[in-house]
């Protein structure tokens, strides 16, 4: 029991050292990532504009604000993941070009 | 609903389950997946513990709590879940970081015995299947009050979706279902209460006209002499004594961030065991902002609904649990409306999945593996694995009426907590926090405390019909925390006399304060980080430890502000 769970603490002990390729796998996860929010958000953000045609007769002027700050809040999200993912292509060139020159 | 929020809710149902391809390459095996985690920062750590904790229920499920027994449920956001937090990162966490142990019921062999890890193992999948049963109730609620299907066609719905987002891989794309589905709650909840808030004019007058004597049971006629906005007593029981609801609450949640498998992985995936035990303390402050603005929800309903009405009474056959859609459908325009839909679907098929598979991997590693076939290969268990997987689908299924028969998803919680759960508490605490705990008291304890807890919850109201501080739903963890305690404490005293004490070597790096032996060459080195030129980078945050941390980055620091919060928010709201 013991001895088993000791060789797989060690195990984890090890992997903590950092290693270049996985560093580049995580940009690429951070890449997809950033693309697949940017297209939700996007969605999101285009379908709740849309609800500006529909909305209802109370509280008329709240609900038009409202729509439309929580558009741009999503847009703004969209934005976010977009700008992320541009950041993160050109450290992941960057840090390519790097270990190409070690 | 309109058309509009159909292709809201389609186009995100369709993005999430895409969203999993995506990831299928990077993640070719679970040792991959627990690889490449230890090695996120304490920001990282702290957003992504309260997008594991939250999910559809604790939106349906503590509106519906907070409609039926007031702001009580909000102590669990602001106080219990900080407070387990806070517990965890100065006690569980730093011993499991440093001694490579990666789920609590792994802890749980190492400190005292293989029985209470099979026990505590069984415990944690209870409580996590009645979730996936929660889950799709509560999914099924939803879907029935918006689209106006019928409940089976909607539960049908909701549990196809959750089998095809597994089978399509889209489990390691958690990260960006769990990250849209918490963006997309915090806006529309938030929305939701500045919406009610007009409503009714504004928050005092919310206090004022849910205060002490201002509201009518909605059957009965009873005028209900506690406010909604206490602590320290519960409009549906205001016989009982100050201070003991928010202390059987505070028990039955402060245990989570302890024993759930899931949540603890969070912290055990960052870079250093100081980014952990940060990340893990400070997550609290995350849900606050998250979750704030759910349990006043409860009490726009009292004002629309008015209190226990038949609608959601559970006395009557009502669902307290559905008042979050009714507000939703009666009070949010189109558009909006598809958007919190939307975020009920990407919680669930975030976190359905993830339960499952996680109860599976712990009834195949903890129990399959050791107890019925110690030889098997790699296929064999991983076919094991996807078996109980789907059974722990069909087991959660069973639990629905449980649900819709006990309460509401909430009080059910509670109930099963009180029962069997909250003996894990003491275990886990007692075990890291004093080398006095013998090697069985573990065992010993779970089991007493779960005969304890589930005598009192089910023969207590027979057995003692004058005592019902005692067989309160609500008071029953506490209850059961303190009988745990004093068990271990006494089982340990007749063990450790006739055996002797458990030798600090062999426990060592398992309670507070000590390391084991393979961490310790590691004390003195720092976190090296890559940096975005692809230089190394020392920092002065050690992998393991917190010798040489400045004082404002220190976890006690930290530790105590966090609880100087806690208690001025306690006081505050007492």
């Amino acid at each position: 029991m013991g001895a088993e769970e000791r060789t797989e603490a060690a195990f984890w002990t090890e992997q903590t050292a950092v290693d270049p390729a996985e560093a580049a796998l995580e940009l690429r996860m951070e890449i997809t990532s950033g693309i697949v929010l940017a297209a939700l958000f996007g969605v999101f953000a285009v379908c709740t504009l849309l609800g500006l045609f529909v909305l209802p007769e109370d509280n008329k002027v709240f609900w038009a604000w409202t729509e439309v700050i929580v558009s741009a809040l999503l847009f703004g999200i969209m934005g976010s993941a977009i700008a992320l993912v541009s950041k993160r292509k050109a450290n992941l060139r960057e840090m390519e070009a790097q270990r190409n020159k070690k | 609903m309109h058309a509009i929020d159909y292709i809201i809710t389609i186009a995100t149902v369709v993005a999430v389950i895409i969203a999993g391809l995506p990831y299928r390459k990077y993640v070719k095996s679970v040792k991959d997946y627990l690889l490449a985690g230890r090695t996120q920062r304490w920001p990282i750590i702290a957003l992504n513990c309260q997008a594991t904790q939250s999910d559809v229920a604790d939106y349906m499920g503590c509106s519906g709590y907070a409609y039926q027994h007031g702001s009580l449920g909000l102590s669990n956001y602001t106080v219990n879940l900080q407070a387990g937090w806070l517990l965890g990162a100065h006690t569980i966490i730093p011993q499991m970081y440093r001694s490579g142990v990666y789920t609590p019921s792994e802890y749980l062999e190492l400190r005292f015995s293989y029985p209470a890890r099979f026990w505590g193992g069984l415990l944690i999948v209870l409580q996590r299947v009645y979730v996936v049963g929660a889950i799709l109730n509560l999914m099924g609620i939803m879907l029935e009050v918006l689209t106006g299907t019928s409940f089976l066609t909607a539960t049908i719905i909701g549990t196809a979706l959750c089998i095809g987002y597994t089978i399509l891989g889209g489990i390691s794309a958690a990260m960006i279902t769990g990250t849209a589905q918490m963006i997309l709650m915090t806006i529309t909840s938030w929305i939701l209460f500045v919406a009610g808030l007009i409503h009714v004019g504004g928050w005092h007058k919310l206090l004022e006209i849910t205060g002490p004597g201002m509201i009518k049971h909605a059957i009965t006629g009873e005028v209900i002499p506690v406010g909604w906005w206490n602590f320290h007593a519960i409009p549906s029981a205001p016989w009982m004594l100050p201070g003991l609801a928010f202390l059987g609450m505070f028990m039955s949640t402060v245990a989570y961030p302890i024993i759930q498998a899931e949540q603890v992985s969070r912290p055990l995936s960052a870079r250093s065991e100081w980014d952990g035990r940060m990340g893990y303390q400070l997550a609290g402050f995350v849900a606050l902002v998250h979750q704030f603005a759910i349990v006043p929800v409860g009490a726009f309903a009292v004002l629309a609904y008015g209190y226990m009405s038949k609608l959601f009474n559970p006395a009557t056959g009502g669902r307290p649990d559905a008042v979050y859609p009714y507000i939703m459908k009666d009070w949010l325009p189109v558009g909006l409306l598809g958007l919190v839909l939307a975020g009920v679907f990407a919680a669930t098929l975030s976190t359905v999945p993830s339960n499952t598979q996680s109860c599976a991997g712990i009834l195949t590693r903890d129990i399959y593996a050791r107890v019925i076939k110690r030889d098997g290969t790699d296929a064999h268990y991983l076919l094991v694995a996807r078996i109980l997987t789907a059974f722990n689908f069909i087991a959660g299924l069973f639990f629905i009426p449980v649900v819709q028969r006990g309460g509401g998803y909430i009080v059910m919680w509670i109930k099963l907590t009180g029962a069997l759960i909250s003996p894990l508490l003491p275990v886990f605490i007692w075990g890291t926090l004093t080398k006095f705990m013998s090697r069985n008291s573990g065992f010993a304890g779970l089991i007493g405390g779960g005969i304890f807890g589930s005598f009192i919850a089910v023969f207590g109201k027979t057995v003692f019909p004058q005592a019902p501080l005692l067989y309160h739903w609500l008071l029953i963890p506490l209850w059961n925390v303190i009988f745990t305690s004093l068990l271990m404490v006494i089982w340990s005293l007749v063990e450790n006399s006739i055996r002797g004490r458990v030798s600090e070597a062999e426990i060592e790096g398992y309670t507070v304060g000590t390391f084991p032996s393979q961490v310790k060459s590691y004390l003195a080195k720092r976190v090296e980080r890559i940096n975005e030129r692809g230089e190394h980078v020392e920092t002065d945050i050690p992998y393991y430890g917190t010798k040489g941390v400045p004082w404002y980055k220190h976890t006690t620091f930290w530790g105590w502000v966090v609880l100087i919060y806690l208690v001025v928010w306690t006081i505050y709201w007492w």
